[in-house]
């Protein structure tokens, strides 16, 4: 029972380390399953460090629970999806092999995917309208459309949190929209948990539940957009003239003016 | 709604899949070259005698091969194991190239470039100039020190080319300045003693010149493992191709399959190298081809490396045997006359994806 109550993500005190350097300090925060939580902050503030520490690619101390439990490394890519920024797209390689490759942390002995593993692959881009690129190669597709297959392979791993690292940085404002709703829909009907590390402030405030704002390593602001995306805080964090407006539909615009 | 079009179906379907028409039909093809080499050389041998012969040994089947005592040991101590020994080194060699193409993301990674042969080649040279022959069943003195010098050579390169940054053209160029300077070395230690001379220069060139089955149980249990463990491993390796930490997040233990891989791949050429000196372009050509005509996953480019690189050599060395008959030319060099246009070739039309 406990496993529905605890937190999807917890995160306590947390630090992540490049070499050396230290990249992250003394991060904590909780994630409820089913919401969003968006990582905003300037470049280089320790955002992608933290999405690659959740997954365990970086070095990190402090404690990570899932659903209240500690994961293992196999348990972690079952459980844990996560899209880099720029996703590597093979030569070679079509949609459907690449979509297939999400459920390698599933497979047993031998590695065979089941009937099962492609039926779920099949599904993952039918959801995504991807059916007729099934036969393309992941390198001959659009930039908008290499970011579908991308999350239909999320999909395909069936994992119940997803991690994306700035999933819209290579997209025109049109794709940027279509691809973060798709994001949201798949979390609303699927009931999946998202980390994601975004630049756009306005989308970040309109899909996300709850905000963190990092600067320079640390945590200076975590909660909803109202609180977190003020003039104030931003024009601080991002070291120049922020403002925000108040959207007639409720939500906030952020425009940088500096 | 979930309506999928057959395409995605039959793609789903098609997805990393390795169709058996391909793998029977290349089976067959490498059986036919098989024979092709056992028939060919100075004594007249036919087809038919061959495939009798071979069918007489098999249990509980009698026939009659027609050959005389003296073509029956023709066939036996000097056409069977040559061309066995050259299928599995070539079987080693292109699996070795597969295994290196596949763990560095590369597709002009091979033993050869990579200056593992070349490495290989001095630890092997160490052994016979030194005279050192200690040893147990497959695991002689020459093969040992080929593998320590295989597995020098690949992190000398590894790291020569890492701390220059992390470009395919920068990992061939360290391979090559690795290949060069322990060329060197080896030509030095060979000059030094000039009594074994004949011996390294005659087995440098490479060469299958083989009488009985000695090489071949040297070399088989060799391919037999690392063989297996790549085959194994060619699931991983497609996985690998989105990157060390994508592969990871995916649950692969990408260091483990590096190492496991490198290692068999090493051990492979070294093995090879021990028993049939420096066959240059093998491990380059052979999985290039497969990608070529078959598509470019693991699941297909190792085991049809694997065959077609015992096809390949088999009939190159038909080649080595006849062109001058009846001298013959060393098989690295006929290797080496397909492989440097092939190479060539490769670097025209690839030319945007390796810097």
């Amino acid at each position: 029972m406990t496993r529905h109550l605890a937190p999807a993500i917890q995160i306590d005190n947390v630090s992540c380390f490049y070499g050396d350097t230290t990249v992250l300090r003394d991060v904590s925060v909780e994630l409820e399953t089913g919401s969003w939580l968006g990582l905003i902050g300037p470049n280089g503030a320790g955002k992608s460090s933290l999405l690659r520490s959740i997954i365990n690619l970086g070095q990190y101390e402090g404690t990570m629970l899932f659903h209240g439990e500690k994961l293992s490394r196999a348990q972690l890519a079952k459980r844990i999806a996560y899209l880099p920024q720029n996703p590597s797209l093979p030569s070679g390689m079509t949609v459907a092999e690449y979509v297939l490759l999400g459920r390698t942390a599933h497979l047993g002995w031998f590695e065979r995917e089941t009937q099962a593993d492609r039926d779920i692959s099949l599904d993952s881009l039918a959801r995504l309208e991807l059916g007729p690129f099934a036969d393309r190669f992941v390198t001959d597709l659009s930039g908008g459309e290499a970011q579908r297959v991308s999350l239909a392979r999320v999909l395909a791993q069936q994992a119940d949190i997803v991690l994306l690292d700035e999933p819209t940085s290579a997209l025109d404002i049109g794709h940027q929209q279509s691809v973060l709703a798709m994001v949201n829909s798949l979390r609303l009907e699927l009931g999946l948990t998202v980390v994601a590390a975004l630049h756009d402030l306005t989308a970040a405030g309109r899909f996300c539940d709850e905000l963190l704002l990092l600067h320079k390593g640390t945590a200076v602001a975590h909660g909803s957009a109202d609180k977190v995306l003020t003039s104030k805080v931003l024009s601080s964090a991002y070291e120049t003239d922020v403002t925000v407006i108040n959207a007639p539909d409720g939500s906030r615009v952020v425009l940088a003016l500096g | 709604m979930t309506a999928v079009g057959l395409s995605a179906h039959q793609a789903a379907k098609r997805a990393f899949r390795l169709s058996p028409l391909v793998l029977i039909g290349s089976l067959i093809l490498l059986v036919c070259v098989a024979i092709f080499g056992a028939v060919t050389g100075p004594a007249n041998i036919s087809a038919r005698s061959v495939v009798l012969e071979l069918l007489d040994r098999l249990p509980l089947i009698a026939v009659d091969s027609g050959l005389d005592e003296r073509q029956s040991i023709i066939l036996w101590q000097w056409r069977f194991p040559r061309v066995v020994l050259g299928g599995l080194v070539g079987t080693a060699l292109s699996l070795s190239g597969s295994g290196y193409q596949g763990v560095f993301r590369n597709p002009l990674a091979s033993p050869f470039l990579l200056g593992v042969s070349a490495g290989a080649g001095l630890g092997a040279v160490i052994a016979i100039v030194y005279g050192i022959d200690a040893g147990f069943g497959p695991v002689d003195s020459i093969a040992a020190l080929a593998f320590l010098g295989a597995m020098v050579a690949i992190v000398a390169s590894t790291a020569v080319g890492r701390s220059a940054g992390r470009s395919t053209a920068i990992l061939l160029l360290a391979g090559i300045a690795v290949a060069a300077f322990l060329t060197a070395v080896q030509t030095y230690l060979m000059q030094r003693s000039s009594e074994n001379l004949r011996q390294v220069y005659a087995w440098i060139f490479g060469s299958l010149q083989t009488s009985g089955w000695t090489d071949i149980w040297l070399l088989s249990p060799y391919v037999a493992i690392c063989g297996t463990v790549l085959l194994l491993s060619r699931r991983q390796l497609d996985v690998l191709r989105l990157g060390e930490e994508e592969a990871e997040a995916l649950g692969v233990q990408t260091k483990r399959l590096r190492w496991s891989v490198l290692i068999c791949a090493s051990l492979l050429t070294a093995a090879s190298v021990a028993v049939s000196g420096i066959i240059t372009f093998v491990g380059l050509v052979v999985p290039h081809m497969v990608r070529l005509m078959f598509g470019s996953s693991y699941r297909l480019v190792v085991p049809l490396s694997a065959i077609g690189g015992a096809t390949f050599l088999i009939f190159a060395d038909v080649l080595a045997r006849s062109l001058l008959s009846p001298a013959e030319l060393p098989i690295g060099v006929v290797t080496a006359f397909v492989g440097a246009p092939f190479f060539g070739a490769i670097l025209y039309t690839s030319r945007r994806d390796l810097v």
